[in-house]
């Protein structure tokens, strides 16, 4: 019974999370500067994510090595292509690459 | 994107050409339903692999079955999240602890709800209740790298078919995770998949000094922050990245 509730709880908050600012409490009654500062949430968002992945050791990858020439060689291929799917098959086949040569 | 699509124009009186509308073309909606289809399929194939790990957290969880499982996952919609409740339940937490470590892991939710409202503005009732439930790193992601979803019915058709795309492939893999998790074989180097798919995103926006500057302060700040627990770190990292425009007035609108 416990486990279930917690996960309850758990699925109800994250649901208050994701409406909290869309009909709770709408963000267009937001502060002009906070509103301003919203379009740098993605690059910011992304950014974190990418970096934390990196300093805790690349994640089910294991070792940071691996997962920098991923982040190096799926940047390139970014940069270059703008294509996701090129960019993620890119990145894993360098991960995997280095994990078979190390 | 070009339709190329005839549709009725309320505004036309009895042209007869008006009137008659090919269902045949897709229209403005069903074309962004496409798009949104067609953009996350890579984000799926991308979080499988973090799926199928919490379908073998959820299999070696004994207080949690399978179907328990399986209804927490489509009501998370959060891997990180749930992965770490899953922890807190395997290690007897209670609903409280569950509940404060849910609302930390996701409180950057928060944050991509504010940037996406003005989308969510001119929706429907049901719309804006229910909607926000697709509301997730990735599908913000896409959601925001494309500028062609400006009426209200195309970014609706879109979020649904991106959201729900990717909430079918997630479920489906997280239940195979719990059916077939002990047998499967071990690859990680596809757990590089999820920032793979930030790197594509994420690369091509930093043409602009706009974009270059949140993305690095964040960065930076979230390696600093990275020894924080439940992944407080990256929050921190992401706020920190919004602070200089919160700074700059003539970023105000």
């Amino acid at each position: 019974m416990i486990p279930a509730l917690a996960l309850i709880a758990g699925v109800a908050v994250t649901y208050v999370l994701r409406i909290a600012f869309i009909v709770l409490v709408p963000a267009d009654r937001l502060p002009g500067r906070v509103r301003g500062a919203l379009d740098d949430v993605g690059p910011a968002a992304m950014a974190a994510i990418i970096a934390t992945h990196l300093v805790h050791g690349g994640g089910p990858v294991g070792s940071p090595v691996p997962t920098l020439a991923g982040i190096v060689v799926a940047s390139a291929v970014a940069w270059r292509t703008s294509n996701l799917a090129a960019t993620v098959v890119s990145g894993i086949a360098a991960v995997a690459f280095v994990m078979a040569v190390l | 994107m070009s339709t190329g699509t005839r549709v009725q124009d309320p505004n036309m009186g009895n042209d007869t050409d008006a009137g008659r509308v090919d269902s045949s073309i897709p229209g403005p909606a069903q074309g962004a339903a496409r798009s949104g289809v067609s953009d996350v399929l890579p984000v799926v194939v991308s979080v499988v692999p973090f799926a199928v790990v919490i379908g073998v957290a959820i299999a070696r969880t004994a207080e949690i079955g399978g179907v328990l499982g399986v209804l927490a996952s489509a009501g998370y919609y959060s891997g990180s999240a749930e992965l770490a409740s899953i922890g807190l339940v395997a290690d007897g937490a209670g609903v409280i602890a569950v509940l404060g470590t849910t609302a930390l892991v996701n409180a950057r939710l928060l944050v991509y709800g504010a940037s996406l409202q003005p989308r969510f503005r001119d929706q429907p009732g049901w719309f804006r209740w229910l909607a926000p439930h697709f509301v997730i790193d990735q599908t913000y992601a896409i959601a925001t790298s494309r500028d062609d979803l400006g009426s209200p019915e195309r970014f609706r058709a879109y979020w649904l078919a991106a959201g729900g795309t990717l909430g079918l492939g997630w479920l489906a893999a997280i239940t195979a995770g719990i059916v077939l998790g002990p047998v499967l074989p071990d690859l990680p180097a596809m757990g590089f998949a999820v920032p793979a798919v930030f790197l594509a995103l994420l690369v091509p926006q930093l043409r602009t000094a706009a974009a270059r500057r949140p993305a690095a302060v964040a960065a930076v700040v979230a390696v600093a922050a990275s020894w924080m627990p439940h992944g407080f770190g990256l929050l921190v990292g992401v706020i920190a990245g919004l602070i200089p425009a919160l700074l700059d007035p003539g970023r105000t609108r």
